[in-house]
């Protein structure tokens, strides 16, 4: 018995150990995976991100993304890329009619969840898209960025900070296993942009103090067929 | 009494990662694609735009107008070159798919596309000055793209100043 009994101790003993490490290494690579692409860590622009590698500068286009999924109010971004409910994109001389996903930016946890972001772009037009989150496979969800819903804004020399509007893009969701319903589908016919001028008066005020004054300049909705317009990138 | 329990069952750690690896294989080997080239037909995005189409145009005289008129609002205004893009995709083939997940599969058919575009060069009074068919290569950004080919015109175009005697 006694002979029995210390292997299955040490068993015992030694298994917790073992089954924590094998979980620390599983959730080390779903958060290395998680987090790979969406590093950018929340806060105003450094002074150098102004400026594009080659010296051209750029502004911060301030945008609130708010949503409903099946008549419910959701967040548009929740605390990681893979459970947002809204991606955004961006369409220019570069990509041609096909958006690419863009970097976006928050300034805090909270407005995060509330829906502002911003992105950093050079003067010209740009196409800002809106992407369901991926429920397809990857070529589906790749083809979508041709023909998801867009708005076009142009940039002007010498913008620092320019509060885009407010986009409200509801639509219809799906269950999921954790968390809340999850958008699969917009309702073309419900998307707005709405006028919160003055609540991102305040955030630019509290985050952006030396690029202020802010300007407002409303996204302009594209229809899908509608030309795009572009223009060849300065210096090429 | 560490060394009664037999080494490969002793550490649970190891026969994890074992498993794993054996799993990624089978998934690694049990995955596959064949592409099937198809020959090229009608647009599945876009409207083609063909040679019949283009008979009503005449440099220096066509004007932006005409062109528009006769085939459509633009895909994509270059503007600052002042250049129509009128663009399609047709099926360049299929790609059939097969991927292994434990004790199920999947497979699919996915369209291989290929990018046409068709260019309108204008002068600075919108007058027709030339076009030209191109097939976007597969990977190429579209900026690169229409940038080589703006380079190659403005190549094919230049002429060496007359020699002064």
């Amino acid at each position: 018995m006694k002979r029995l009994a210390r292997p299955l101790a040490s068993r015992r003993r030694k298994k917790p150990d073992q089954t924590l490490a094998a979980w620390l290494f599983t959730a080390a690579l779903v958060l290395g995976l998680l987090g790979s692409g969406c590093a950018t860590s929340p806060g105003p622009p450094e002074k150098g991100e102004l400026l594009t590698p080659d010296g051209k500068p750029r502004a911060v286009l301030l945008v609130r993304i708010t949503t409903e999924v099946d008549g419910q109010p959701a967040t548009a971004f929740s605390s990681m890329l893979p459970v947002d409910n809204i991606w955004l994109g961006l369409e220019d001389f570069s990509t041609g009619v096909t958006a690419t996903p863009a970097e976006l930016r928050f300034l805090s946890g909270e407005t995060r969840k509330e829906g502002w972001t911003y992105l950093l772009l050079e003067p010209g037009l740009h196409y800002l898209a809106a992407h369901e989150p991926q429920s397809t496979n990857v070529f589906a969800y790749d083809a979508r960025w041709s023909t998801c819903p867009r708005w076009s804004i142009e940039i002007p020399n010498g913008a620092r900070v320019i509060y885009g509007g407010t986009l409200f893009l509801p639509g219809t969701g799906r269950t999921m296993i954790l968390g809340p319903r999850q958008l699969v589908t917009f309702d073309p016919a419900r998307l707005e942009i709405r006028d919160e001028t003055s609540a991102a008066q305040a955030l630019a005020r509290q985050w952006f103090p030396n690029l202020t004054p802010m300007s407002v300049q409303f996204l302009k909705g594209h229809k899908l067929g509608d030309t795009i317009i572009i223009e060849t990138p300065v210096g090429k | 009494m560490i060394s009664a329990i037999p080494a490969d069952k002793g550490n649970s750690f190891a026969r994890h990662i074992r498993a794993g690896a054996l799993v990624a294989a089978l998934v690694w080997f049990g995955s596959g694609c064949l592409y099937i080239p198809t020959p090229h037909g009608k647009a599945v995005e876009g409207t083609e735009v063909t040679l019949s189409d283009l008979a009503f145009l005449r440099p220096g005289e066509t004007s932006k107008e005409e062109v528009t008129r006769k085939l459509g609002s633009p895909t994509i205004l270059w503007r600052d070159e002042n250049i129509f893009v009128y663009r399609w995709v047709k099926q360049r083939g299929v790609l059939l798919w097969a991927v292994a997940s434990g004790y199920s599969g999947s497979f699919g058919l996915i369209d291989v596309p290929q990018e046409f575009a068709f260019l309108l060069t204008f002068d600075r009074n919108d007058i027709f000055v030339n076009s030209e068919t191109l097939e976007k290569p597969v990977g190429k950004a579209y900026g690169d793209f229409l940038l080589e080919w703006r380079d190659a015109q403005r190549a094919r175009n230049w002429q060496a100043p007359p020699k002064t005697p």
